[in-house]
């Protein structure tokens, strides 16, 4: 039902961090990065 | 230093509260540098993340250490919702800023036609819901308190939790109620949250670190044990249903990117605190990192703990217990500190919010409906600052008597439920225009219910209220009315259920209902300036109320010296004199948003709507002088009236179309009307049928311009009799130029006719007197000369053949003299009748003047034309005027010819409707007495000619209705206006 959770949903550890563990703060970590980029390029009208 | 002591550690906190009021006054005293970017984007963004409470501090360890994974929802909802932030927080901003919008029940409210039922009906309710959040706070700063003293402490019943409740009320009356307006920067506040979101950033990240490094050797050892033990390894993974279902992770993201956005603290600091519309952009990256900064160490936390600590039930209060057990004082104090202020801050700024709501939604409409204007501003200031007072004790009565059953994250997912309840008729309401307010408050009162019923009613049982067996077997037995399986829903976890029943009303409530009902004028307006784009409609004109009104509005409402200042810039330096109506219009709207501002838009809307501020005293007198300008209008009406009916003359009034409405007396009687009679007759029918045709047309062109119009006509009585009459019609309008209709005066001519057709009469047998006398003198002449040689021949005297024959000739030559009289004076009296066709004036003239030129040369008289107009034209019998002009141009040749340098000047020009041919000569002229005779037949003052030609020309002229002007001055010269009128007997004439 939530395949993008899923995919990383197992009990393994990828650098001695839990896989679900890594991939949400990763993931969210990617959101934050675009946000801030496209908030940058369209913040260029701000005096 | 004592750490255990609980007076050090509650001077510590004492000086922790005297630093949060030092930075909110400093930052008060430099508020100005303050507001300005970076400081003002960079405040924003961490004064948002007061969304980071005492919860997330002791909360999300506690939920971690027992659901694993799960207490990233709660902030991965707001990181999801914020990727919209830049279209929908914008919009939200930029409606609430433009309606001066300062909670989320005034946003509701003020959405839905600033309804005030649906204001104190989301205010109440989202008030209740946030009660136990608040408990929420205060229970963890008492928990925490009394942790950090331990057990053995003498003073261990010393619990702060009041103090610092009452504390913190006055932080808030101090830097967030100082004024009405919450539109306006509280900077002071505002900062001291931005201090205090980094005080608990920086704490929660020390304790992190400290767990992560100095108790074990960073993740990976704290992972790989957690994932070697049986138990604990399950929280890295997403567990199977029911324990960590993805309906709950669904639900609690759900409902976190509605409570980021919703929560009336989050609100208040996100759109009603929010600097610029664009900050908005910044804020969407910046605190969803923010919030992943934060919870970086959570999970570490939570397993350290377990592997330490070994409880998973006393989770709470691992972040505080680690430090403790290490020893390490100095660590436990700063996360004290940073739990403490997650929980000031959002008390600060819920307990400010929710003031406001009491104060605006709730209290305001009843000291409305009580009437007591005067006390409006003082009253809604100090209830907003009481609000803050009653609104932390409720907290705090709340968290001394929940006994600690529930965890503090199961006590704040309530409060977010609650909030949720609120997303769809807020944020539906500003994409969704069809959105009524009967939708709105059967949707939220629905989920609110639901939230009651699925969600608060097992947690009571839980905590013991309510007995275990509703839960087990539903209300009465009832099963299907389970409150954790309603409807037979089951297999979902208490809280899930609760959100989907909730808001599964609560939409479908909206929706439904919404398309079901119609907006009133109101709520479509507000709609469409929610929504965007242009008004359905044009929404109802509101009331216009004078400056002085609007003056006394803002006096009334606001303190004096701030009064002045929004009066002057509402009023941009113009005079109330010079504004327009659309002027006062807009002013009108402008007062109402700073009302709103201070007092909710539903109050505003009815202190504007109701004109309050009128004194019953007031009102009397209005209502008085009302009637005195009614009595006294009637009786100008009465007088007016009484002067058109005793007038003479026929008055009447007609419509715009040319019906009679009214004709007074006079009119009845002329026309011959009865008194009940409603005449269905335009003005056309009052006059006689060949006057319809010849001037019809021209009246109503006439008055189609606007203009009025004179003449004589014949009026028509009822019973079809003719009369003479002078008709004068006059266009009536209103002060904007829209015609109304007509008024006429007809009067009747008949009296007039008649005297004036004796007096021609008596002037006929005159002059037929004068004449004959003329015609006598004539023939007397040549009667004399054959009276004389009719005597010689018969007396026999004369002899010869010749001179009978020249007597015989002479005879013969009188009687010819006599008969060319008798044929002059027959022409001359003969009826006669003009046969008129449009001619060119000038070209009847012009003939006329050529033959005089070529007849004035031999006698040395100069003939010249002046001014010969080419336009005038007119309705005559030609070879008649024509005759008329060479008989003028002769008398004038005759009476010049004696004279060396004999002039003659001829014009013809246009004089109001009529021509004017104009014949001037230098010649001998003639007496005032001639001039008087001049135009009887056979006088003249000329040794040759019968003296008809002058009567023969006013003859003429008579028939063509001109007139004949002459000036003479003996031995100077004459000059003769022959005035011909052009069109027919009227013409049109401007009036007003």
């Amino acid at each position: 039902v939530w395949p993008l959770i899923s995919i990383a949903n197992r009990p393994a550890l990828v650098g001695g961090v839990p896989s679900l563990v890594l991939y949400l703060f990763l993931v969210w970590g990617a959101i934050v990065g675009v946000l801030a980029w496209v908030a940058g390029r369209a913040g260029g009208d701000d005096p | 230093v004592n750490w255990h002591s609980d007076a050090s550690l509650g001077g510590i906190l004492l000086a922790y509260l005297l630093f949060l009021f030092l930075v909110a006054a400093v930052a008060e005293r430099f508020s100005r540098p303050l507001q300005k970017a970076p400081f003002r984007t960079v405040t924003y963004v961490l004064a948002i993340s007061v969304y980071c409470t005492a919860w997330t501090f002791y909360g999300s360890v506690g939920l971690a250490a027992n659901r694993g994974l799960e207490f990233l929802t709660i902030y991965l909802g707001p990181a999801l919702v914020a990727l919209a932030w830049p279209t929908v927080l914008r919009k939200l901003v930029r409606v609430a800023k433009e309606q001066r919008i300062t909670t989320i029940s005034d946003f509701i409210a003020s959405r839905y036609g600033k309804s005030s039922p649906l204001g104190t009906l989301v205010a109440a309710l989202v008030v209740c819901g946030m009660i136990p959040y608040i408990a929420l706070q205060l229970k963890a700063v008492s928990v925490s308190f009394k942790m950090m003293i331990g057990g053995d402490s003498v003073l261990s019943g010393f619990d702060p939790t009041l103090l610092v409740a009452v504390t913190l009320g006055v932080f808030g009356i101090l830097f967030g109620a100082r004024n009405l307006d919450f539109t306006k920067h509280q900077t002071g506040l505002m900062t001291a949250v931005a201090v205090e979101s980094v005080v608990k950033l920086v704490a929660f990240v020390l304790a992190g670190a400290f767990v992560t490094w100095s108790i074990f050797d960073g993740f990976t050892t704290i992972f790989a044990r957690a994932a070697a033990h049986p138990e604990w390894s399950r929280l890295l993974v997403l567990d199977a249903p029911p324990a960590a279902s993805y309906a709950r992770w669904g639900a609690m993201l759900l409902i976190s990117m509605a409570a980021v956005m919703l929560l009336p603290r989050q609100f208040h600091v996100l759109v009603v605190q929010n600097p610029r519309e664009q900050d908005v952009r910044t804020a969407a990256w910046a605190f969803p990192l923010y919030l992943l900064v934060i919870n970086l160490f959570v999970l570490p936390i939570a397993l350290g703990g377990l592997l330490t600590l070994g409880n998973a039930a006393v989770a709470d209060s691992f972040i505080l217990a680690l430090p403790l057990k290490a020893e390490a004082h100095a660590v436990a104090v700063v996360v004290f500190l940073g739990g403490f202020s997650a929980a000031t801050a959002m008390i600060v700024v819920d307990s400010l919010a929710l003031s406001k709501m009491i104060s605006n939604d709730i209290l305001l409409p009843f000291i409305l409906r009580g009437r007591r204007f005067e006390e409006v501003y003082w009253a809604s200031l100090n209830s907003t600052r009481l609000g803050i007072l009653v609104v932390v004790t409720l907290g705090y009565a709340w968290a001394r008597m929940e006994a600690g059953q529930l965890l503090l994250v199961e006590m704040g997912l309530l409060s977010f439920i609650a909030v949720t309840q609120c997303a769809p008729a807020a944020l539906l309401g500003l994409y969704w225009r069809r959105g009524t307010r009967k939708g709105a408050f059967v949707g939220i009162s629905l989920g609110f219910a639901l939230w009651f019923y699925t969600l608060i009613l097992p947690a009571l049982v839980k905590e013991g209220v309510v007995p275990r067996a509703l839960l087990a077997h539903g209300p009465f037995g009832v099963t299907w009315l389970n409150p954790v399986a309603l409807f037979g829903l089951s297999g979902f976890d208490t809280l899930s259920h609760g959100v989907f029943w909730s808001l599964f009303f609560n939409l479908g409530a909206y929706l439904l209902v919404s398309v079901l009902t119609t907006q009133d004028a109101d709520e479509r307006s507000q709609a469409a300036a929610f929504v965007g784009g242009a008004p359905s409609e044009p929404s109802r004109t509101p009331a216009v109320l004078s400056v002085s009104e609007l003056e006394r509005l803002i006096h009334l409402y606001l303190p004096a010296e701030e009064a002045d200042e929004i009066l002057s810039q509402l009023l941009d330096g113009k005079a109330p004199r010079e504004l327009t109506l659309p002027d006062l219009l807009d002013l009108r709207i402008r007062v109402e948003r700073v009302l709103t501002a201070s007092l909710g838009a539903a109050a505003a809307r009815y202190i504007i709507e109701d004109r309050f501020t009128i004194s019953q005293g007031e009102a009397r007198q209005l209502v008085e002088s009302f009637q005195d300008m009614q009595r006294s209008l009637g009786k100008s009406e009465r007088l007016l009236a009484s002067v058109v009916e005793s007038v003479d003359d026929c008055i009447f009034t007609t419509d715009v179309e040319g019906r009679l409405i009214t004709v007074n007396a006079a009119g009845r009687r002329l026309l011959g009307l009865t008194a009940s009679e409603t005449p269905v007759l335009t003005y056309l029918d009052i006059l006689g049928d060949g006057d319809r045709r010849r001037v019809g047309g021209a009246i109503q062109r006439a008055v189609a311009e606007g203009l009025g119009w004179r003449g004589s006509v014949s009026g028509l009585t009822r019973d079809r009799h003719r009369f003479p009459a002078h008709l004068a019609i006059s266009c009536v309008f209103d002060p904007q130029r829209v015609p109304l209709g007509t008024v006429g005066v007809l009067r009747d001519l008949t009296e007039q006719v008649a005297t004036q057709q004796r007096l021609i009469q008596r002037e006929k047998l005159a002059s037929l007197g004068e004449m004959a006398a003329g015609v006598a003198h004539e023939i007397r002449n040549p009667l004399g000369g054959i009276k004389m040689a009719t005597r010689l021949l018969s007396s026999g005297e004369v002899s010869g053949e010749r001179i009978p024959r020249e007597m015989a000739e002479s005879i013969l030559s009188g009687i010819a003299e006599i008969e060319s009289i008798i044929a002059d004076l027959l022409d001359y009296a003969r009826e006669t009748r003009l046969d008129c066709q449009d001619y060119r004036l000038d070209r009847i003239l012009g003939p006329v003047v050529e033959s005089a030129q070529a007849e004035g040369e031999p006698r040395h008289v100069r003939v010249t034309v002046r001014r010969l107009d080419d336009v005038l034209s007119a309705s005559v019998d030609g070879p008649r005027l024509r005759q008329v002009f060479a008989n003028v141009m002769k008398n004038a040749l005759e009476a010049t010819e004696r004279r060396a340098d004999g002039r003659v000047d001829v014009a013809l020009y246009g004089r109001g409707p009529a021509a004017v041919v104009e014949v001037s000569d230098n010649g001998v002229g003639m007496t005032a007495e001639d001039r008087d005779k001049v135009f009887l037949p056979f006088f003249t003052t000329k040794p040759t000619g019968t003296g008809l030609g002058m009567a023969i020309v006013k003859k003429i002229m008579d028939l063509h209705g001109g007139e004949i002007e002459i000036e003479s001055t003996p031995g100077e010269g004459t000059t003769v206006r022959l005035v011909i009128p052009r069109a027919g007997l009227a013409a049109p004439v401007p009036v007003g």
